[in-house]
């Protein structure tokens, strides 16, 4: 399968939003049980227009960091700022994508539906414009009335990346998005994402446990800890754009960046580098 | 499989097979009544032209009409107030608060309720559908009230994701999320109404079929009794056809993700 992942030349980066976590915390009180830490401190910057992925151990607080990052959960200490506001809530011109797209679609509503149901306060007849344009963009212009349930994982998926640029988004985060979906179907998930972020110009935060993934599509990698945890190091990954699902994984500096990444997760404690 | 030129599918077989089997319970009935086994059971021929006279005499529109409306308009206002009470009281975890109370409520059976009822209110055609609703409205709230309790976290995140307010979510997601049990619910509601229409006109009524029954009972017309009971049956069983189409309307995409359509 021959790809090429264009980033657009020249591609107006100032149209993606800033993200900044400051010593973000995070702990829960299980009823009856010992307050537990899972996120300890963790402090980076996503810079407008910029890919970044956040990779650790299983069980690290990815997810949850994801989430107070989000504006979805609120952060015991510290504070995320987007475009310098403090996020209390999502805000308007953030999208996420979920890793179980089976879950976060409604079964009730048509594609299109879905699509719209991620546009409050637009007038329909304009919502479904935007809605056809979106499915266009994901590749398939040609599903919107029929229901979620009738199509692929990956092409569930393709429904939820509509969504989630419909709104026209300055800022993407995606959680695990494709862990759920075969290897053919990933790779062209990916592709697509890549694409989209390079049209688009969005900041992309992509919370994933595949370094292979993360190396590929990422400018800048973040390895985090096991809880309670913070930021091991930042990498950036300077491999040359367009990057190929082939090519760019043949690199003898891929197979580096994934070396010292493994190593890094292994083995933390050597690997303490300084933050972003 | 091939099916021969004469043959019947066994499908059509067995659609055939109860129609002879109920042919067959009815000829029994009339032989049965003619014989004179009992002076309570009156021969089947007795029983539908009494139900005949009914339906095609002015008790048409005195009586079945008047209570089949009721029996309709308690059954929708009862399901969509336990929709719109399970969905609010489920979803917004007012479940501890209100349990005790409800659960005392509920297990008060309706004809006990409804004399009383009939005394407090004027007994006039609202206060019966009031009861028809009462009966009606806890099969669905419960079942709704249930599953609005454990809707998928991750869908009203979602919502919350892309800035949709609560009564977005009340009543775009958590509404429908629970319809598959609330219909679940209003199918019981459906064979509720019905007991709750009779017992409602066995009290200060004037009409209706309920009433028509014990009229009869009074003046030991048993074959006019069993008129009244047959057209309640054929009522009971037109409305539950019914649901199942209204059914099938409702909960196509949960059917179909359910892979339960051909």
């Amino acid at each position: 399968m021959k790809s090429n992942v264009r980033s657009t030349p020249g591609v107006d980066r100032a149209n993606g939003a800033t993200l900044t976590a400051e010593g973000v915390a995070k702990s829960y009180h299980p009823r009856g049980g010992r307050s537990v830490q899972a996120i300890g401190s963790v402090s980076f910057e996503l810079r407008a227009g910029e890919f970044v992925s956040l990779v650790g151990p299983s069980g690290c607080g990815k997810t949850t960091l994801l989430r107070c990052l989000s504006g979805l959960v609120t952060p015991s200490d510290g504070a995320v700022r987007f475009d310098g506001e403090t996020v209390s809530k999502v805000p308007g011109s953030m999208s996420i994508v979920f890793q179980e797209y089976g879950r976060s679609l409604f079964p009730w509503l048509s594609v299109e539906r879905n699509v719209m149901a991620g546009l409050p306060g637009v007038r329909s007849g304009e919502g479904r414009r935007r809605a056809r344009e979106a499915l266009e963009m994901v590749g398939i212009p040609d599903f919107g009335d029929s229901y979620p349930w009738q199509l692929s994982g990956g092409m569930q998926q393709r429904v939820a990346m509509a969504r989630a640029i419909a709104t026209r988004p300055r800022c993407l985060l995606m959680d695990e998005p494709f862990a759920s979906v075969d290897a053919l179907t990933r790779e062209s998930l990916e592709e697509l994402t890549l694409r989209l972020a390079g049209e688009l110009g969005f900041s992309t935060l992509l919370v994933t446990h595949d370094i292979d993934e993360a190396i590929f599509m990422s400018d800048r990698v973040l390895v985090l800890s096991n809880r309670p945890s913070r930021v091991l190091r930042s990498i950036p990954i300077e491999l040359p754009k367009p990057r190929d699902e082939v090519a760019t994984r043949a690199m003898g500096r891929f197979q580096h960046y994934r070396a010292e990444i493994h190593a890094m997760i292994r083995n933390p404690e050597g690997a303490a580098g300084g933050a972003a | 499989m091939t099916v021969g030129r004469g043959s019947v599918s066994p499908q059509a077989l067995r659609r055939v097979l109860g129609v002879v089997a109920g042919i067959v319970l009815l000829a029994l009935w009339q032989i049965a009544g003619k014989a004179g086994i009992s002076p309570y059971l009156p021969p089947m021929s007795d029983a539908v032209g009494a139900a005949w006279d009914m339906v095609t005499g002015p008790q048409l529109k005195a009586d079945i009409l008047p209570s089949v409306g009721r029996a309709l308009a308690g059954l929708i206002i009862g399901c969509l107030l336990g929709m719109l009470a399970g969905v609010v009281i489920g979803y917004g975890r007012l479940h501890e608060w209100v349990r005790p109370t409800l659960e005392f409520l509920r297990s008060l059976p309706i004809v006990a309720i409804a004399p009383v009822v009939l005394i407090a209110f004027t007994p006039g055609s609202a206060t019966r559908v009031g009861i028809i609703a009462l009966a009606s409205f806890w099969p669905v709230f419960v079942n709704t009230e249930d599953a609005a309790r454990s809707v998928d976290e991750r869908l009203i995140e979602t919502a919350r994701a892309y800035g949709r307010n609560r009564s977005w979510i009340l009543f775009r997601l958590v509404g429908p999320a629970t319809l598959p049990m609330a219909v679940a619910g209003a199918r019981i509601a459906t064979s509720v109404s019905l007991l709750a229409m009779v017992v409602s006109e066995f009290f200060l009524a004037t009409s209706g079929l309920g009433y028509q029954l014990q009229y009869d009972a009074r003046g030991y017309d048993v074959a006019g009794m069993f008129g009244a009971i047959l057209i309640l049956g054929i009522i009971g069983r037109v409305m539950s056809g019914a649901f199942n189409g209204f059914e099938h309307w409702v909960l196509r995409w949960y059917l179909g993700q359910k892979g339960l359509t051909q």
